[in-house]
């Protein structure tokens, strides 16, 4: 009796041994503070450049003796990737950059952070003509980690605001003691925003030109390491806050992170400029006519993207903009989708013409080429202002969802509902239909081509031109979407200039500019076309014309030509024959 | 009391006492009980995995004490060197409880942990050795061993024992209970137990488990039928010790055990790889002795083997181990930097764990800056990878004497398993979330929105703690065997042969759909399936009762593990285009030999194994991304000398002598594919030959040996044993042996054909020798109660230095050969085990 009791603690015991792991405590998080030792000296960021002149045949001033600290504040850091192994710090007298040999130093010293930097053992080198702060046997000078957490004293809490940002409009003016600051440079825009990356792949590093409103130009650099790497340069005219560097001389600007671009209009967003197409709030759909759908998440409105051209499901991804008066203005109308009546119901077709449906268990779209039930939808609008999109099938609406930034269609409540946009036609760059005979721009068929001239593409689809479009300033691939037009005794009339392509000889084939001066050039295993601001052999392109008056304009080095696809309504490029060849109309 | 006993009996309070009379013990070639040394608890080694999820050596141990003199010395003495009998890896032994398989079908082995600190209760059974013919099971090479938990086999009474070590567990206690067959023919038995260190032999690791077993017995028309049922399990939660570490970290921290897994946090130790297991198993057998010539066996078996290991995980920060290459002075003084090498000796040498172990607390510093200044997505985290298997096996075995000569064993064997396999976010360590995007995939495919997402069907999805992220798939296994053996028994002669026809396939389901393969990856995949056909066959000739000569021969094909089918089983469904069942070839020949002094064995032997898979992953330097590499149509070949022998001086002292001088090698260059989770280049797995011809197969001693003294008086036993071993070599890399890495090394140029020779030469380990000493002594307290002590005191001469094991790293430079050295184990110091168990 006794034994089995002692048997049954014993068994409880051992079960309590085997206990969960136990929960760990959170180290302390106070900031840490740094007194200066009484005897210690402090010195300023000033006084340290004025080392410049001992600065040895090997290279670096090695700081003599301990107890000298410089009290400094860390204006950037290597949080967005590009900047590598580098701190820049700030104190009243000026602005130094300091070389550390660790990736990721962020995460222990963030901008704002207060540091006593013990200059015992470090050394001040040269670089491009430049000072720089770090370890006189480091590679490439950086201070070894270990070191540098040993002797970067870190004070009190991060402040960001502790940070002083010149501000520049005139790049005329900038100043030495500027050199490795922040500077926020107002009313300055990008030689090419909203055509390049900042760093596409391929090189390390790339330079694009900022340029001020009077036209002086600054190099930004940007490592392809950089988070940002593969986004478009942005287009128009911002405010951008950046380390300025120098390098032999001339400046050159680190950009820390997209935030630091202020003002600007995103891509393909909402601009303030006076151009761009306007959609307007609406609470009804009208039959035919465009609209963007937006759904207001705390002030920002998020404007759903037609799914890409490439693939035939997903969600909707989407871009920032700002409503004005109830109106969104868009670059282009690349987000539209156009809302076909069906009776009561409706189709929704994106820009491609492709119609938006619901199938299987998923919350996300399908787009296909044809109209079936699963494409259709109910619009009602809520007493909110807001729009319930139901696909009839599945009982499902259309909602913005902020946990995966997208747009999908759920069976309950579970985003933010959207608002609907229509597209106003008085500002719509191209109308269907074709415009009018006596204003807008005219192109006759052409039976030959001359080098210089402006041409656009048209394919007759039964009786229908279509007519290619550029590709959208904010992309750097794609189809060739189209607008319909009629040939009148051989003249197209379009609105505008826009659709037009620049062919210019090269030797005794050409190249193909669009009317913001980007190359059409083909690349990879794709049938769409690339862009690119410099021409090569990928930009070469043969312009022979047909028996029937077409033109067969073949890509040099893909022996892929240009053809309108009835299937995706855009023009792509392919290596055999399955679309309709296209004429070439000469600008007038 | 019976009232309580039954009630206690349900909570397994029982004892039990060992089958053992007294008087046999006055024979010193009784073998000293090992049952007390704990052979089981070596296996805790056996899920060691490197930082890139590869499983480093499994320990090879036995259950139960073979008859073999050789197999039963040379199973434990060596087993602290990793000995594998004759290289075999783990998969080709077969372990069954109560008549059920139970090798898991996803990796092919018994899981050890599943009976840990339930010894007492797993010393019965039979066990046929390499390819000898059993009742239970056709076997492969390795041998087969049925574990009896049956209530009914162990006699009345109970048993407590305790030990203490100072190995990875310091205390293990065991208290069962039988009440052996009462007259109704029932029988209970229970068992209760444990083992405990808050801080084991290395540093930074902790063991707590306990165990609990439960056996139901009845048999009725005296014997005729049996039913037996049998649940038991052993939760455990250990903290792990040293994954392998460069020789030069080891010299660094001054201590061959160190341990890069733990840090301190907030003061507190803190490991970064811990282990929870449980494999809690249900087996209903069931016995038929039809007639005296005919018995039938049928059993069934499940269990869910839950088995969660968490990890360090990091995004946008800098590499949180404390040993990684870059932290170390060989790193500057490869790149010319002495100084610098310098200062980071120093640091090391200094031995400031914020340094020379993980450091916690800045790992939940950086987290923090990012919540307050960031994002709050989580720079580091740790993330638990779990893999469940639920498998259900069902069993039926005929024995029949169809006459006096003429013996068959007829077997059926079918199974089911579903392998469940997911991460989970374990601790965000104070971020807010995680994003289930590829870290990797930004440098690769900047900007391409699919390619970084690891499951396309949620994208860019915020994932907080106990979310599952990553990768989540199952994998469903199932097979069917049957097989039959004939023995044939005459005066002179003894003949078996057999034949087992095996039917396997499984299928991976994938749970996500992962960005860069997205169509290979979610839903059903490819369903795969194998018929394997095996033969066996042998001869004994018995030139008189004490002297045999025996043959045997095995030669048939056995399926792929579903564990290594897979090229890359996270993120996609894709296996090798020649992806077939491997080949088996085995011949031994043995001279056996027993009188009344000497007996023992010599023994010849030689396998093939053709047409194997092997598969390491590790990260490439060149092309910066994380390599799956999987070898195929991969040829081994094992062969070699055993001897042993066992002499009995006197009715005091015994001598012992076991040892093998083999070779474990490649026998061809196999076929090497490799995939990479990133690199668009790479993303097409292509395949390349890989120059493993004539390298050794890692981690086993090829020559290894032992000599034992033995003493018994009064019944103290007394033993000492030498142990050798030698040509140990490392782990090769195929990573390292194809030509394309080579390319490069022009043959004249002295710098870089040195630095080739330096890279593909395979590291053979020094040979080396320990000494163990064991005393051991039994009290009869009275006719029944005894109380057995035992101390085994195992390298005495407190050898730090000796090498069991290691792997080369995929990783390499060609312009800095010694950069990615191997990573080692070092063997531990002197190290004991004290039991004493009481028998009531």
């Amino acid at each position: 009796m006794k034994l089995i009791n002692r048997m049954l603690l014993l068994f409880a015991a051992l079960v309590s041994f085997s206990a969960c792991e136990g929960d760990y405590d959170m180290p302390d998080f106070t900031d840490p503070t740094f007194t200066l030792p009484s005897s210690a000296t402090l010195t300023t960021i000033s006084a340290i450049r004025g080392y410049e002149s001992q600065i040895g045949s090997d290279g670096v001033y090695r700081f003599s003796g301990t107890g000298v600290y410089l009290k400094a504040v860390v204006s950037a850091n290597d949080k967005s990737g590009n900047i590598f192994k580098k701190i820049y710090l700030q104190d009243a007298t000026g602005n130094i950059e300091m070389e550390v040999d660790q990736s990721n130093i962020f995460n222990d010293y963030p901008v704002g952070q207060e540091v006593y930097l013990d200059l015992t053992g470090l050394s001040l080198s040269k670089y491009g003509g430049e000072l720089q702060l770090g370890h006189p046997d480091g590679y490439n000078y950086r201070t070894p980690y270990i070191i540098f957490k040993e002797q970067a004293h870190k004070n009190g809490s991060p402040n960001e605001k502790a940070i002083t940002v010149t501000d520049v409009t005139d790049f005329t003016q900038l100043k030495e003691s500027d050199r490795f600051s922040l500077v926020r440079l107002k009313k300055v825009h990008f030689e090419n925003g909203g055509k390049n990356k900042f760093a596409p792949q391929g090189a390390n590093y790339t330079t694009e030109k900022l340029l001020d409103s009077k036209g002086n130009s600054i190099d930004v650099r940007t490592s392809n390491y950089a988070k940002f790497a593969a986004e478009t340069l942005p287009a128009g005219v911002g405010t951008v806050v950046a380390i300025l560097g120098r390098y032999n001389g001339a400046w050159q600007l680190t950009i820390r992170s997209l935030e630091d671009f202020t003002d600007f209009g995103d891509g393909s967003g909402g601009s303030d400029s006076e151009s761009g197409l306007k959609f307007k709030k609406v609470t009804t759909v009208t039959n035919g006519k465009k609209y963007i759908i937006a759904a207001n998440d705390n002030g920002t409105y998020k404007v759903a993207q037609n799914v890409a051209a490439t693939k035939t499901y997903g969600w909707l991804y989407v871009d920032d903009a700002t409503a004005k008066d109830g109106v969104i203005t868009m670059d282009d109308e690349s987000h539209a989708f156009t809302f076909v009546a069906n009776g009561s119901d409706w189709y929704i077709k994106d820009e491609s013409g492709r119609y938006m449906f619901m199938t299987g268990t998923f919350n996300s779209f399908n787009v296909g080429a044809d109209a079936t039930a699963e494409g259709l939808w109910t619009v009602t609008p809520n007493a909110n202002g807001t729009m319930k999109i139901t696909n009839k099938g599945m009982s499902k609406y259309i909602q913005y969802s902020t946990q995966y930034t997208s747009y999908g269609s759920y069976p309950d409540e579970q985003g933010i509902m959207p608002e609907l946009f229509e597209l106003q036609d008085g500002d719509s760059g191209s109308g269907d239909g074709g415009g009018s005979g006596a204003s807008g721009v005219q192109y006759q068929k052409a039976t030959s081509i001359t080098s210089g001239k402006e041409y656009i593409i048209a394919a007759d689809d039964n009786g229908t031109m279509k007519v290619a479009k550029n590709i959208a300033a904010n992309k750097t691939y794609g189809y060739l979407y189209v607008d319909d037009a009629t040939d009148k005794n051989g003249i197209i009339t379009l609105e505008d200039d826009s659709h037009g392509f620049i062919v210019e000889a090269s030797g005794s084939n050409y190249t193909i500019k669009d009317k913001s001066g980007r190359y059409m050039i083909m690349t990879g295993t794709f049938n769409s076309f690339n862009l690119a601001a410099e021409s090569s052999s990928e930009a070469i392109w043969t312009i022979t014309k047909n028996d029937n008056g077409t033109f067969k304009v073949m890509n040099v080095g893909m022996s892929k030509y240009v053809q309108y696809s009835t299937q995706f309504t855009s023009y792509g490029s392919y290596a055999d024959e399955q679309g309709i060849m296209p004429f070439l109309y000469e600008r007038k | 009391m019976n009232y309580r006993l039954i009630i206690a009996g349900a909570i397994l309070s029982p004892i039990m006492a060992f089958a053992q009379t007294p008087q046999a013990v006055t024979d010193s070639i009784i073998e000293q009980d090992f049952s007390l040394i704990g052979i089981v608890d070596a296996n805790d080694l056996n899920d060691v995995i490197d930082d890139e999820g590869n499983p480093t050596q499994d320990v090879n141990t036995t259950v139960l004490t073979s008859h073999d003199v050789y197999l039963s010395k040379i199973g434990y003495q060596l087993s602290a060197i990793r000995f594998k009998v004759r290289g075999y890896d783990n998969t080709n032994e077969e372990r069954f409880i109560n008549g059920v398989s139970f090798n898991d079908q996803l990796r092919g082995v018994f899981n050890f942990s599943s009976i840990g600190a339930i010894n007492d209760l797993t010393r019965n059974g039979d066990k046929t050795n390499y390819s000898m013919p059993a009742t239970f099971a056709f076997g492969g090479v390795g041998g087969a061993e049925n574990i009896l938990m049956r209530a009914g086999d162990f006699a009345k009474g109970g048993k407590a024992t305790i030990s203490l070590a100072n190995r990875n567990y310091y205390l293990r206690g065991m208290l069962s209970y039988s009440t052996g067959f009462n007259k109704n023919g029932w029988a209970i038995t229970a068992l209760v137990g444990g083992r405990y260190s808050d801080e084991g032999n290395v540093k930074g690791t902790f063991y707590r488990n306990f165990s609990y077993a439960f056996l139901v017995d009845k048999q009725w028309q005296a014997g005729k039928h049996r039913l037996s049922f049998a649940t038991f399990g052993s939760p455990v939660q250990r903290g792990q010790g040293g994954s392998g570490a460069l020789k030069e970290v080891y010299e660094l921290v001054g201590d061959n055990l160190y341990n890069s897994n733990w840090g301190y946090q907030a003061g507190k130790k803190r490991n970064a790889k811990v282990i929870t297991s449980f494999d809690p198993t249900a087996v209903l057998s069931y016995e038929w002795k039809v007639n005296e010539k005919t018995t039938f066996n049928a059993g069934v078996g499940v269990h869910y083997s839950y088995y969660a290991k968490t990890g360090l995980n990091w995004y946008n920060g800098y590499d949180p181990r404390p040993d990684y290459y870059r932290y170390l002075p060989s790193y500057f003084i490869g790149s010319g930097n002495n100084t610098i090498a310098k200062i980071y000796e120093d640091a090391w040498l200094n031995g400031d764990p914020s340094f020379t172990q993980i450091n916690w607390d800045q790992m939940i510093l950086a987290n923090r800056n990012s919540v307050l200044y960031g994002d709050g997505s989580a720079q580091y985290l740790v993330e638990e990878q779990i893999s469940n298997l639920f498998e259900t096996t069902l069993n039926a075995t005929l024995n029949k004497q169809i006459s006096r000569n003429n013996k068959i064993t007829a077997g059926l064997v079918a199974r089911t398993s579903k392998s469940t396999q997911y991460k989970k976010v374990k601790d965000l360590l104070g971020a807010e979330y995680v994003m289930d995007i590829d870290k990797y995939a930004d440098t690769d495919y900047p900007g391409d929105f699919y390619q970084k997402q690891m499951d396309i069907n949620h994208p860019n999805r915020k994932v907080y703690e106990g979310g599952v992220f990553g990768y989540n798939f199952d994998i469903n296994i199932n097979s069917i065997k049957g097989f039959l053996v004939n023995n044939y028994t005459t005066g002179k002669w003894d003949a078996y042969y057999g034949l087992q026809l095996t039917y396997t396939d499984f299928q991976r389901d994938g749970k996500m759909r992962n960005g860069h393969f997205p169509t290979e990856s979610y839903g059903k995949g490819r369903r795969h399936h194998f018929t394997d056909v095996m033969l066996k066959g042998g001869l004994t000739y018995k030139i008189s009762g004490r002297h045999l000569l025996q043959a045997n021969a095995v030669y048939g094909t056995v399926a792929p593990l579903a564990d290594r089918a897979y090229i890359s089983s996270r993120i996609s469904d894709r296996t090798p285009e020649d992806l077939e069942s491997g080949k088996v070839m085995s011949f031994d020949l043995s001279y056996i030999f027993s009188t009344s002094r000497l007996s023992g064995r010599v023994s010849l032997y030689e396998t093939h194994f053709g047409h194997q898979l092997e598969h390491s992953i590790y990260y490439d330097n060149d092309a910066a991304t994380l390599i799956h590499y999987i070898m195929t149509g991969v040829k081994r070949i094992h062969r070699g000398i055993e001897a042993a022998a066992s002499y009995k001086v006197d009715n005091h002292w015994t001598l012992e002598a076991a040892g093998t001088v083999s070779e474990a090698y490649y026998g061809n260059n196999p076929k090497g594919y490799i995939f990479a989770d990133n690199n668009q280049s790479l993303n097409v797995p292509y395949s390349e030959t890989v120059y493993m011809k004539n390298l050794y197969v890692g981690g086993i001693p090829q020559f290894a040996g032992t000599f034992g003294v033995r003493y018994f008086i009064d019944y103290w036993f007394l033993g000492a044993y030498v142990n050798g071993f030698g040509r140990n070599y490392v782990e090769a890399s195929p990573g390292r042996r194809t030509a394309s890495k080579y390319a490069s090394v022009n043959p004249s140029d002295a710098k870089a054909y040195s630095a080739y020779q330096a890279l593909t030469q395979q590291e053979r380990f020094d040979a080396a020798y320990t000494i163990d000493l064991s005393i051991g002594k039994i009290f009869y307290l009275n006719r029944k109660n005894s109380i057995n002590m035992n101390i085994s005191l195992n390298n005495i001469l407190n050898r730090k230095d000796i090498i069991t094991g290691g792997r080369e790293q995929g990783r390499m430079d060609l312009s800095y050969p010694e950069r990615f050295g191997a990573k080692v184990f070092y063997m531990q110091g002197i190290n004991g085990f004290l039991n004493v168990s009481y028998r009531f």
